[in-house]
């Protein structure tokens, strides 16, 4: 093979490299399925690094809600997982093993969003370089059909190589490649690009995160076996969707309640008398303003 | 010959100046800031805020659409036609990210699909929502202590043949709810030029990188600058998303005593830290119970720095399922909820056992 012929295949196959990263979001909306109306985000499986992952299904949520949806609150997603027992180590979830149609259903949504194969890659040589940052998701209603799903990667190419002797241009970008807050920025772009081909849904009144319901709350004091300490023990009915803390004191503060049917429940050992109030709050799966109740200690 | 020579160094002083302007005007900053003394005191209470929807009053930019329409398609930078965005967006994009940022900072922010909706049932116009004037009632309805305004002053992109700038510019003043004073004012602007201001260049570069330039990227890294550093002048400090030098650490975290099996109904999950004093730390159990708090026990200087020792508990419930969960710990300052918080993960697992 000649050297004009092997460099000519180098210069196609590298044309061929910057036509695919290049490539915008490969997705699809079913038209026989429902659209849904209230969405959950599940943690988002695959190797890239969890910070990442966990920024991207937080930047998730948000753009959601942005096209219309009802999305429960992360916080919830997570506590309700982790009671049924789907949800152990964060860092080693793995959406695909999970029951869909039963996570549905006990999140209380009309779909799921389930994310698998997140990577990040990098890979810089001076002449080239990429940093990319990418996976699948789709919006799943517990059956076998998506109504929506995407497929991409968001990355920055360059190199001396491909910037056609800008060199000022790829010196300053190459301070910044592979930085974490080039990954930030990754992040953020596919989380962008993606959203953007989601529907549209026609907003409703009202916020779904008000509907929360905080009744019978009483504290009590019961004895230890640690000289010096007592325990309150906090109770409180509230609606089954509800995620419930206690305040002691300023320093004691959001202590999370655990609970079943809508019956909560939470303890904290202190001093002997030095609680005198307790403050319940309830926030429903949506988040928003919490409902709060304080009650005195006998 | 003396002659020559003099007009030859003068025409190298002369490239190089202009080279150097060139490198100079490839980035450029504006900013013009003013802050109420008052402001760094309300920041360390936990002043609480409402960011409203942006005003966008940036200029239509006609000359891209008109002048590269023919050769557009030839080029296709941008997947499908390039077009211009839609100008509620642009205002929309903006917030969004100086909202992510500043609770990255001391302000307590609302949300904004919160406050949209609530504001929506107010019965306020759009006018009044974009008039400080009126914002003592927008605090009321929202329940904030103040209002911040944002307008997108720039966003344009344009073409000059061998040279093309992209430019984004913000402005955000923050109000008091209950006075309608404002306490802080910023106007930044943030450009990148490309094509004769990306350095030396060849033919080929000459004609494409300007149109490189006009991607769609360009204004979308810009808008993050600009966004994040308007955020920056309004916290009044640095935003950090990685621990550093100054990061509260934590250099203990472990159960504070070993446990036998499993941890049953009734029973404390002790937890331990060591580290940076004056700090908030809570630790989480997995993600099934999370931001339970770890109080400052004990305090010790030390010729490194101070320590401090956190201790902290969780009581077991009977409804809490039987599972191994793996065991965080957080610590930020305390009066910086939301910046430079640091996270560690214990290298063992609890156990929670049966009733």
């Amino acid at each position: 093979m000649s050297c004009s012929t092997l460099l000519r295949l180098v210069c196609l196959g590298v044309l061929t490299w910057v036509l695919v990263a290049c490539g915008g979001v490969s997705f699809r909306v079913a038209k026989d399925v429902a659209a849904p109306r209230s969405v959950a985000v599940l943690p988002l499986g695959g190797k890239a690094d969890p910070g990442a992952r966990t920024l991207a299904r937080a930047l998730l949520v948000e753009r959601l809600r942005g096209r219309g949806l009802q999305v429960v609150a992360i916080d919830f997603v997570d506590r309700v997982l982790a009671e049924q027992g789907w949800l152990t180590d964060p860092e080693r979830f793995d959406p695909k093993a999970l029951p869909l149609p039963k996570v549905r259903e006990v999140l209380a949504v009309d779909a799921v969003l389930v994310g698998h194969d997140l990577d990040e890659s990098r890979f810089n040589i001076l002449l080239l370089r990429r940093h990319a940052f990418g996976g699948t998701i789709g919006l799943r209603n517990g059956t076998e059909s998506a109504w929506w799903s995407a497929n991409h990667v968001a990355s920055l190419l360059g190199g001396l190589l491909l910037m056609s002797g800008q060199v000022i241009s790829e010196i300053r970008a190459q301070i910044v490649h592979g930085s974490s807050m080039a990954t930030l920025g990754l992040v953020d772009t596919y989380v962008e690009d993606v959203a953007e081909t989601v529907p549209v849904q026609k907003q409703v009144d009202g916020s779904p995160g008000s509907n929360v319901s905080l009744t019978e709350v009483r504290a009590e004091r019961t004895a230890v076996p640690t000289a010096g300490l007592e325990r309150i023990v906090v109770k409180a009915n509230a609606s089954p969707g509800a995620t419930l803390t206690f305040d002691l004191d300023p320093r004691r503060t959001a202590i999370p309640m655990a609970g079943r049917a809508g019956v909560f429940v939470g303890a904290q050992d202190v001093p002997v008398g030095s609680v005198r109030r307790v403050r319940v709050a309830a926030r429903g799966p949506f988040g928003g303003d919490p409902v709060a109740a304080e009650v005195e200690l006998r | 010959m003396s002659r020559s020579v003099a007009s030859c160094a003068v025409r190298r002083a002369a490239g190089a100046a202009f080279a150097c302007a060139l490198l100079v005007t490839g980035c450029a900053t504006r900013v013009q800031t003013e802050s109420d003394p008052r402001l760094a005191g309300l920041r360390a209470m936990g002043y609480r805020i409402a960011v409203m929807p942006f005003a966008v009053t940036a200029p239509a930019d006609g000359f891209l659409a008109s002048s590269l329409a023919p050769v557009g398609e030839l080029f296709a930078l941008e997947p499908g036609a390039p077009r211009l965005p839609d100008r509620a967006r642009i205002g929309a994009l903006l917030r969004g990210d100086v909202v992510a940022w500043l609770r990255q900072g001391a302000f307590e922010v609302v949300e904004t699909w919160v406050s949209d909706t609530k504001l929506a049932h107010s019965g306020m116009s759009a006018g009044e929502l974009a008039d400080p004037k009126f914002a003592r009632r927008v605090a009321a309805v929202l329940k904030v202590d103040g209002v911040l305004y944002g307008d997108v002053l720039r966003w344009n992109r344009a073409y000059y043949v061998l040279e093309s700038r992209a430019e984004v510019a913000l402005r955000l003043e923050l109000h008091d709810g209950p006075t309608r004073e404002r306490l802080f004012r910023t106007e930044r602007s943030e450009s990148v030029g490309s094509g004769l201001s990306g350095g030396p260049t060849g033919l080929v570069a000459a004609a494409t990188e300007p149109l490189a330039a006009l991607r769609g990227s360009q204004l979308r890294e810009l808008t993050r600058a600009v966004g994040r550093h308007a955020a920056i002048d309004l916290n009044g400090g640095a935003l950090r998303p990685e621990p550093g030098p100054l990061t509260p650490r934590l250099s203990v975290f472990a159960l504070a005593r070993p446990h036998p099996g499993p941890f049953r109904v009734g029973e404390r999950i002790d937890l331990l830290a060591i580290g940076t004093p004056g700090c908030v730390v809570r630790f989480d159990l997995g993600r099934l119970r999370v931001g339970v708090p770890m109080l400052e026990t004990s305090r010790f200087e030390d010729p490194r720095g101070a320590r401090a020792t956190y201790e902290g508990h969780y009581v077991v419930q009977e409804v809490d399922p039987r599972v191994r969960l793996p065991v965080y710990g957080t610590i930020h300052p305390a009066g910086s909820p939301r910046a430079m918080m640091t996270r560690y993960r214990w290298g063992g697992e609890v156990e929670i056992g049966p009733r």
